[in-house]
């Protein structure tokens, strides 16, 4: 049987493995390290290869939650995650370096899907950096001829992250 | 008077009955019921569908519905038994009558007058935000100086626009009770307006509840829109989004967010939406007349309406994603 999965991605830090522990019945399968590098000034643990978290559905069928990992090194395991997923979760930490130019890069990697399908995006941490505001990641989406319902949400509230994934199935649905 | 009765997830062949069914009711009652799935005020539901379940969790709050199904399990105020019997869809069409008309609410705040709206389709007559709350709160952003509205009996509201922010007692602006629901259908006149002195307004920040002033913009239009369309804006021009609400910031019901893709992704006219989504037009025109308000909508006069049609989803897919938002919906 065909695996009906949900793919969450962005950058390091935004919450990727919050978000799907926020919605998983069991406990989120992860691939943590202790952080080395530039990453421990952010962060105790990193994700290396992929968060997995499940939701059961009324008729019995498992929504697979996948999280990639933050770092674009690893960004191998992107394309091998989204395979057949219903659908994308951007999430980008607005108190990282360069929010837009994260966002950037995960739309670059995952131009072709998103075409296929579709994507949600939700900004983090807009509570400790209020740039770039929404209306500059609506406008950064209209240059690149993308519209996106874009969200400032806060991954650690289950219905933010509920938000997000209804509005992924209504932009699926039409 | 004429009532307009809808269904959904309905087989065609119960579809086709029920059409006979009201014919046979009107003749039996001298009613005036007619079928309309995009406009109906009570919609018929069949609950033995997964469409349909999903249909009644997303709508039973906000609409008068009727479960059809083989067994009453779901404590529906209105229930229609599997198959579909003449003698009982008259009655309860007979009934339903009786009880949505006429239409009488008596206001909770007696000193409030009721506003009564011009008619939908009239650009000229039409919703004017500035004769309520939200009209309000857009002047006093477009001033930029802080100031407390006072609705006789209800809680003061401290508006400061340099914070975007209005400060009030707490309250789940998601459901708001029935006396906030006043407050933010009120008419401007009925608001009293101080300025607020700025050595107060650290003590307003600390112990007041804040909520985005784009919020408070939002729910007063949703709620004292009535349906009317906006002075000036027509029905027939297509419209698109420009962006997608902040529904992590503005209160919605699930069928806003369904509303908001479609317009996310379409070029049309109100009427059109309302077809697609499966909504009444006046709540296509609350949502419509918010998102304007907020200037999230493009009227796209010289634009084409995004051909019917334009994606296709298989019923087992349709099927699926029902499934998930009826999960989320938990």
């Amino acid at each position: 049987m065909k695996e009906i999965k949900l793919v969450f991605t962005g950058s390091m830090g935004a919450g990727k493995t919050t978000a799907i522990s926020a919605l998983s019945e069991i406990p989120v399968i992860n691939t943590d390290v202790n952080a080395t590098d530039e990453v421990i000034a952010r962060k105790a643990t990193t994700t290396v290869a992929l968060d997995y978290g499940e939701m059961t559905l009324p008729d019995g069928q498992k929504l697979r939650l996948y999280g990639t990992p933050g770092q674009e090194r690893f960004a191998y395991m992107w394309k091998i995650l989204m395979q057949g997923a219903l659908g994308l979760i951007i999430l980008v930490d607005n108190a990282g370096e360069n929010p837009l130019g994260d966002l950037e890069i995960y739309l670059n990697h995952f131009r072709e899907d998103i075409e296929k399908t579709t994507a949600v995006i939700g900004v983090t941490r807009m509570d400790l950096s209020k740039k770039p505001n929404l209306a500059a990641y609506n406008d950064f989406l209209r240059k690149k001829n993308l519209q996106l319902p874009v969200f400032s949400v806060d991954v650690r509230r289950k219905q933010n992250v509920v938000l997000m994934v209804q509005t992924l199935v209504a932009m699926l649905e039409y | 008077m004429q009532y307009i009765l809808s269904t959904y997830a309905l087989e065609k062949s119960d579809r086709l009955f029920m059409k006979s069914m009201i014919e046979m009711a009107n003749k039996k009652f001298g009613l005036q019921w007619r079928l309309d799935d995009a406009n109906g005020q009570v919609t018929v539901v069949d609950m033995d569908t997964q469409e349909g379940r999903t249909f009644w969790e997303t709508n039973r709050a906000q609409k008068t519905l009727i479960a059809y199904a083989e067994k009453d399990t779901y404590q529906a105020t209105f229930f229609l038994e599997k198959p579909l019997k003449v003698q009982l869809v008259t009655q309860l069409l007979k009934k339903l009558a009786d009880q949505i008309n006429p239409i009488s609410i008596s206001p909770i705040i007696p000193q409030i007058a009721p506003v009564s709206p011009p008619p939908i389709s009239n650009g000229i007559a039409g919703y004017k935000p500035e004769k309520y709350l939200v009209g309000l709160l857009k002047k006093i952003i477009a001033d930029g100086k802080p100031y407390t509205l006072q609705l006789a009996g209800t809680p003061a509201l401290h508006v400061v626009p340099e914070d975007q922010m209005c400060y009030t007692v707490d309250m789940d602006l998601s459901e708001p009770n029935p006396v906030q629901k006043v407050w933010f259908k009120s008419t401007a006149n009925h608001f009293s307006k101080q300025p607020i002195d700025l050595s107060k307004l650290n003590l307003i920040r600390d112990d007041f509840t804040s909520y985005d002033i784009s919020a408070f913009l939002w729910l007063s239009t949703l709620q004292s829109s009535n349906g009317v369309l906006l002075a000036g804006h027509s029905l027939t021009n297509p419209i698109r989004l420009k962006e997608y609400p902040n529904f992590s910031i503005l209160p919605y019901d699930p069928f806003h967010l369904q509303m908001a893709a479609f317009m996310l992704k379409n070029t049309a006219s109100i009427p059109r939406i309302s077809a697609n989504i499966r909504q009444p037009m006046p709540t296509v025109i609350n949502f419509y007349n918010a998102c304007a308000v907020l200037d999230l909508v493009n009227i796209e006069k010289t634009a084409k309406e995004t051909p019917e049609a334009t994606k296709t989803i298989s019923l087992e897919k349709k099927g699926l994603l029902q499934n998930i938002f009826q999960r989320l919906m938990r």
